[in-house]
């Protein structure tokens, strides 16, 4: 569902844009003008993409993969870039230039004036719901704004829609016939706005890119000048490259979540180019890079490394503050609980058991008021996961008894019982008979029609004559027995 | 004939020193903490288990409640903080079922094993960890060498090892202080109420062979001694724990 320009979800999405474009330029701001648009600064950067017009392809490239349409255009200014994207190539009066990219223009052709590039997002409607211009984005080469924003519509300057119904009036359309105007005489009667958004396009008013502050990097690369594959090697390379990684996260007082390090082996054979992937998970954020390092060693250590190894990239994938703060795993009694340096002996204990065995191995437990049995609690991983807290929904002051082995399938058997809705008199599990000299129930379970899938069970906790305890079901539907559980 | 009250006396000098020597043995400082089961506090040495140690609860087949009376001691064992750690392979571990023995979902951690070698090396780790109050696992066949590392790493941890274990492990060697042989016994009592014998087959500092019938009541998961049973030795042998 496309998110409407006011909801809370359209502003997630304008700020995952902001942060994603934020690996093209390191200033990247918002333009609020309705449509809004975003606005690189990319002043003496367009060299490092092989140009304007590569860079230009390279940004629509990255973002027409997340799903939506964009215009683009690069201009000295602002005012003129927001103006190609939204006003040139037909969608305002038609009398925009189509200036298309390319022209073999200098990279450094803008270093005297700002250029910015602004991004307009048509509505952030997915594919194929706006018809796009042959081409996604626009270059207005250097020097000629003048020329280009002439022939364009008066809205194209970004100026309120009483001002412009006023200049309507006057049969001022198109941006050109300002200059004809007396500027102190006539503009001044608009207010400073009018001259500001004229001077602001063509470049005689300095306008700054309104920066939206982009969440820090914390990765760390490295390429080999030989590769590597003494395992030797690619463990002092990596413990290097975590200790970067680390001290760029204490710099900034953060701590890693999630660390993933990625190594890019050569290709081997008619094998195309592997990577291997190792992601650690922890309990707590942490900057320590002898711990972080141990945790990946872990991992290391179980895996194959197919070819010589020629790059590496170490990254914090998930991060948090690193404000000492206290979890509510260990269970405090009265205040006599254990203290920080039993906790951190946890958090140690939970991220090692975490990194070697993975991040669905360790988990807690969190209860649900659910009738059915195997649907009554949840397990939530303990690593790498930004804490929330769970509001503790109201469970039943006294829990069922319940088997402290519960099969995650039930186990069908053959069981004989005299009453069809009586307790089972004898029945097999695995080949062995059992004679039933106790049985408690039924204990009656309907539930899960709202899932699709109801359930109707008569539950019995039987003792055998053996006095083993078992805890059996019959299902409603077709009397069919079941073996659910042992009481350990 | 007259020389029996000497013997026994020998025997019971000898049966305190050889306590002594393997009490001045263990590593640690630890306290020892009620088993949650007051008969076998009873009889057991230092009147409940020792922390920094391992205790393996056998049993012939599921649903003998060796496992209930595992977690009533784990519940002893989390009594002043730290977590139990259930190390579950089989998956089919039920964290309701704990909670309702009195263990709180947020001392509660599970720890899912794929293989027996994950299952081994996750036991040496939490063993070995002082956050730890009490691991519960059910390891089928563990390595003599394994086993002793467990026992290292427990008594460097200091919490309470709880091993669940088949029948077939009763020939294995242990490295368990003690070894438990829980059987349940068909009951003629009232509702929810379980009869359970365990039979001492190891007891470090304490006598071998001791047996103990105990009550488990399923509502309240309180385990009371048989009303006016005595504590009989098993087979009419006594022995020493090795």
């Amino acid at each position: 569902m496309p998110p409407t320009a006011n909801s809370q979800s359209s502003a997630c999405h304008w700020r995952c844009f902001v942060e994603r474009c934020g690996q093209f330029s390191p200033i990247v701001g918002l333009e609020p003008t309705d449509p809004q648009s975003i606005l690189l600064d990319i002043t003496g950067l367009a060299h490092l993409f092989g140009g304007e017009a590569a860079l230009a392809q390279a940004i629509v490239g990255d973002l027409t993969r997340l799903g939506w349409d964009l215009r683009l255009a690069v201009a000295d200014t602002i005012g003129a870039a927001w103006a190609a994207a939204h006003y040139a190539g037909g969608k305002g009066e038609g009398g925009g230039r189509k200036d298309e990219g390319g022209r073999g223009k200098a990279e450094g052709g803008r270093t005297k004036a700002k250029g910015g590039l602004s991004i307009h997002f048509s509505s952030l409607l997915p594919f194929s719901a706006f018809p796009l211009p042959p081409s996604p984005f626009l270059i207005i080469p250097a020097g000629e704004t003048a020329r280009f924003l002439h022939p364009l519509p008066i809205e194209a300057l970004r100026l309120p829609k009483e001002i412009v119904r006023l200049l309507h009036e006057l049969g001022i359309i198109r941006i050109g016939q300002f200059e004809t105007l007396p500027r102190e005489g006539f503009l001044s009667r608009f207010g400073p706005l009018l001259r500001d958004r004229l001077d602001q396009a063509f470049g005689q008013l300095d306008e700054p890119v309104p920066a939206c502050p982009l969440p820090p990097s914390f990765a760390v690369d490295w390429s080999a000048e030989h590769p590597i594959s003494r395992r030797e090697m690619i463990e002092a390379a990596l413990e290097h490259l975590i200790a970067r990684t680390a001290a760029l996260l204490a710099c900034c007082g953060r701590g890693a979540l999630q660390l993933e390090c990625r190594l890019e082996c050569l290709p081997s054979h008619a094998d195309a180019k592997q990577t291997v992937r190792i992601a650690v998970g922890l309990f707590q954020p942490t900057a320590a890079a002898a711990h972080l390092f141990q945790l990946v060693r872990l991992q290391l250590e179980r895996l194959r490394i197919p070819s010589p190894v020629s790059d590496i990239r170490v990254k914090a994938t998930l991060t948090a503050p690193l404000e000492p703060r206290r979890q509510a795993l260990l269970f405090d009694a009265g205040g006599n609980g254990p203290g920080p340096w039993h906790e951190r002996q946890l958090t140690m204990l939970v991220e090692r058991l975490s990194s070697r065995l993975g991040r669905g191995a360790v988990v807690g437990v969190r209860l649900r008021p659910e009738a059915q049995p195997e649907l009554s609690w949840h397990y939530d991983p303990l690593v790498a996961t930004r804490r929330r807290r769970h509001a503790r929904k109201a469970l039943p002051a006294e829990l069922p008894p319940r088997p402290l082995r519960l099969l995650p399938r039930p186990l069908p058997l053959v069981a004989t019982s005299i009453a069809s809705d009586g307790p089972p008199l004898r029945f097999h599990i695995t080949g062995q008979q059992h004679s039933v000299a106790q049985a408690w129930g039924p204990e009656r379970i309907e539930t899960g029609w709202w899932r699709g899938r109801a359930v109707g069970r008569d539950y019995f906790r039987v003792d055998t004559t053996a006095g083993r305890r078992f805890w059996l079901f019959r299902r409603l539907r077709d009397g069919k027995w079941f073996l659910h559980g042992t009481f350990e | 004939m007259e020389n029996q009250p000497y013997r026994t006396l020998c025997l019971e000098e000898l049966r305190r020193r050889i306590a002594r020597l393997e009490m001045a043995r263990q590593g640690g400082d630890y306290a020892s903490l009620p088993s949650g089961c007051p008969a076998l506090d009873q009889v057991l040495p230092e009147k409940g288990f020792r922390r920094g140690t391992l205790v393996e609860w056998l049993s012939a087949g599921e649903g003998s409640g060796a496992g209930t009376l595992a977690v009533l001691a784990a519940r002893e064992a989390c009594h002043d903080g730290g977590v139990l750690v259930v190390i579950d392979r089989r998956r089919d571990f039920c964290p309701p079922a704990a909670v309702r023995l009195g263990i709180e979902p947020e001392q509660l951690i599970v720890v899912h094993a794929e293989s027996a070698a994950d299952q081994d090396w996750a036991m040496d780790q939490v063993l070995r960890s002082p956050a730890v109050a009490a691991v519960l696992a059910w390891p089928e066949r563990i390595a003599d060498r394994t086993f002793r590392r467990w026992q290292l790493a427990v008594e460097q941890g200091g919490g309470l090892g709880l091993l669940l274990r088949p029948e077939a492990a009763r020939a294995d060697p242990s490295w368990a202080d003690v070894r438990l042989w829980v059987e349940p016994r068909r009951s003629v009592l009232r509702c929810h109420v379980r009869l359970l014998r365990i039979v001492f087959l190891r007891c470090r500092g304490g006598t071998v062979g001791r047996t103990v019938e105990v009550e488990l009541d399923d509502e309240t998961y309180r385990v009371h001694p048989v009303a006016g049973r005595p504590l009989p030795i098993a087979n009419g042998k006594m022995r020493m724990a090795n």
